[in-house]
């Protein structure tokens, strides 16, 4: 097993609901595939440093996970026809870091 | 008296720091921000870190600048392509 950060980028029109449809679909879709969720961070409606497909402003979703290959590329595949999401990336790691968290909201 | 006077202040001014041929004599003696210990961890999250090592237009700074070691500044340019990907720089 290895561990895993994935971070999602969605588009900054949709509606809360559909931001948390996508976080359960990917959620369950890492369950599902010999994998499983740590850690999972909402960062919420931020600023983009650049516009990236006409979009100024993102959801952020942060999962932390353990799994193999194949988790990987299940999610690639659901990735590339998703269309309410605009870019993500996936890094491997060899410990995951659970405590920090750099964009926690002060409420 | 009076020149070295404004010599040293126009050192501190934080724009001048891409330019190589200022005579400081710390400049070239100071060592690496992340090898001491207990220094912070390079990661693609940590915004505030990563722009200390980038330039007003968002163009890395040369490892010669910032005396960070050489092991370092390839992690660093690494983690940096991460958040810009991202859209976090």
């Amino acid at each position: 097993m290895n561990f895993y950060e994935k971070t999602l980028i969605a588009k900054q029109d949709l509606p809360e609901k559909d931001v948390d449809l996508i976080r359960n679909k990917y959620n369950d879709l890492i369950n599902n595939s010999l994998g499983k969720v740590v850690k999972f961070e909402n960062w919420g409606l931020m600023n983009l440093s650049r516009r990236i497909k006409k979009n100024s402003r993102g959801f952020f979703l942060h999962y932390k996970f353990e799994g193999n290959k194949e988790t990987v590329d299940e999610i690639n595949k659901q990735i590339s026809t998703d269309n309410s999401i605009i870019r993500h990336l996936i890094v491997k790691y060899k410990k995951l870091d659970l405590e920090k968290e750099y964009f926690k909201k002060n409420n | 008296m009076k020149k070295r006077k404004n010599f040293k202040s126009r050192n501190q001014n934080p724009l001048n720091k891409l330019s190589l041929f200022q005579k400081n004599d710390l400049k070239f003696n100071k060592k690496c921000p992340f090898s001491a210990k207990g220094s912070p961890v390079i990661d693609y999250k940590d915004v505030k870190l990563l722009k200390k090592y980038l330039t007003d237009n968002n163009k890395i700074l040369s490892s010669k600048i910032t005396s960070v070691s050489s092991g370092k500044q390839k992690k660093l340019a690494r983690e940096i392509k991460k958040a810009k990907i991202l859209g976090l720089l």
